[in-house]
């Protein structure tokens, strides 16, 4: 059967402040909570979590800190003031456009 | 079928060509993350090896990493050009650069005082006149540059950024604005176009200047990690 493509490109970002709405926390956290809570359906490749991490940093939408944790070096990361008003037009501009393609979709059934 | 890469060449790999402050900040997220993985896996009972083939597998392919990575840190070059504009004042180029543009400024001033008409009588032409003028005024004032680089050594770089910013945005207008009046006033004669000239070598200084514009973009809200020079 021919799969349309859809990926998680331009919304990686966007899943990244909702996870950062929790609390503070780590790439590696950030890409399984993802993942769990889609259930799997968003996967990704974890590798390009951390340019995205970093291009929201230097945007300032979000801040980070190293932590030294099991003599390891982890960086932190939590959502600034900038962030969580992006978020906030993220999520309404995601419920519009849902709403857009489920309308459309339905529609065709 | 994908190459199997063990995490140093991954991370190699992916920050190709950064700055080693860029490199070292990147490599301890990666080998964090890296290891928390290899620890859940191992949490799983997979076994050492294939856990780090998993591991690194889950990064994905690092070329996919490295061409986001460029356009969040400074490559090399970028941070090499940086330090020179910081260091050396462009002596050369500036006074290149002044030399063509009053060359060509003078020309268009001349071939207008040798046009049949009486310039500081026509109209139009008085306009031509000032307009270009002003034109020149504007480009002196781009070339100080060198001397305002040369005073920000010691002061803040996001000055130095912001003028950066501004001169790219001069660029941008000049040309613009003379090509529109040159069109509203629909000048033909190859005399009154040499007006273009000035705009043209601002044309060919907007591709000189992208490369720092580039620079700005990433610098000038870069994370501090990554301002280090």
């Amino acid at each position: 059967m021919y799969k349309l493509s859809m990926n998680l490109k331009g919304s990686l970002p966007a899943l990244i402040l909702q996870t950062l709405s929790f609390g503070s926390s780590h790439g590696y956290e950030i890409a399984s909570r993802i993942k769990r809570q889609s259930e799997g359906v968003l996967d990704f490749k974890e590798g390009t979590l951390y340019p995205a991490l970093h291009t929201l940093e230097r945007d300032g939408l979000v801040s980070s800190h190293e932590e030294i944790e099991n003599g390891r070096i982890r960086r932190y990361y939590k959502l600034t003031e900038k962030g969580t008003k992006t978020l906030v037009k993220e999520r309404a501009e995601w419920t519009r456009y849902a709403n857009a393609i489920g309308g459309i979709l339905k529609g065709a059934s | 079928m994908n190459k199997i890469f063990t995490l140093e060449q991954w991370i190699v790999a992916a920050t190709k060509n950064l700055t080693p402050t860029a490199i070292s900040s990147i490599t301890r997220e990666i080998t964090d993350h890296y290891q928390t993985s290899l620890e859940k896996y191992e949490a799983r009972g997979i076994s050492r090896l294939e856990a780090e083939v998993l591991a690194v597998q889950d990064l994905g392919e690092p070329e996919k990493s490295a061409s986001k990575f460029v356009q969040v840190y400074l490559t090399k070059k970028e941070e090499e050009k940086l330090k020179n504009m910081m260091d050396s004042p462009k002596w050369f180029e500036a006074i290149i650069g002044f030399i063509l543009y009053g060359f060509f400024a003078v020309i268009s001033l001349f071939l207008l005082s040798v046009t049949p008409d009486d310039i500081f009588r026509n109209e139009s032409s008085l306009h031509s006149v000032c307009f270009a003028i002003l034109l020149l005024l504007v480009f002196l004032l781009h070339f100080l540059d060198v001397f305002i680089i040369k005073n920000l050594k010691d002061k803040s770089r996001l000055s130095f950024f912001v003028k950066v910013k501004y001169n790219t945005i001069l660029f941008s207008i000049v040309p613009a604005f003379i090509y529109l009046v040159t069109y509203i006033r629909n000048q033909e004669t190859l005399e009154k176009n040499f007006y273009l000239t000035p705009g043209i070598l601002a044309i060919f200084a907007i591709q000189w200047l992208k490369n720092d514009y580039q620079i700005l973009r990433k610098f000038s809200t870069a994370p501090q990690r990554n301002r280090k020079i």
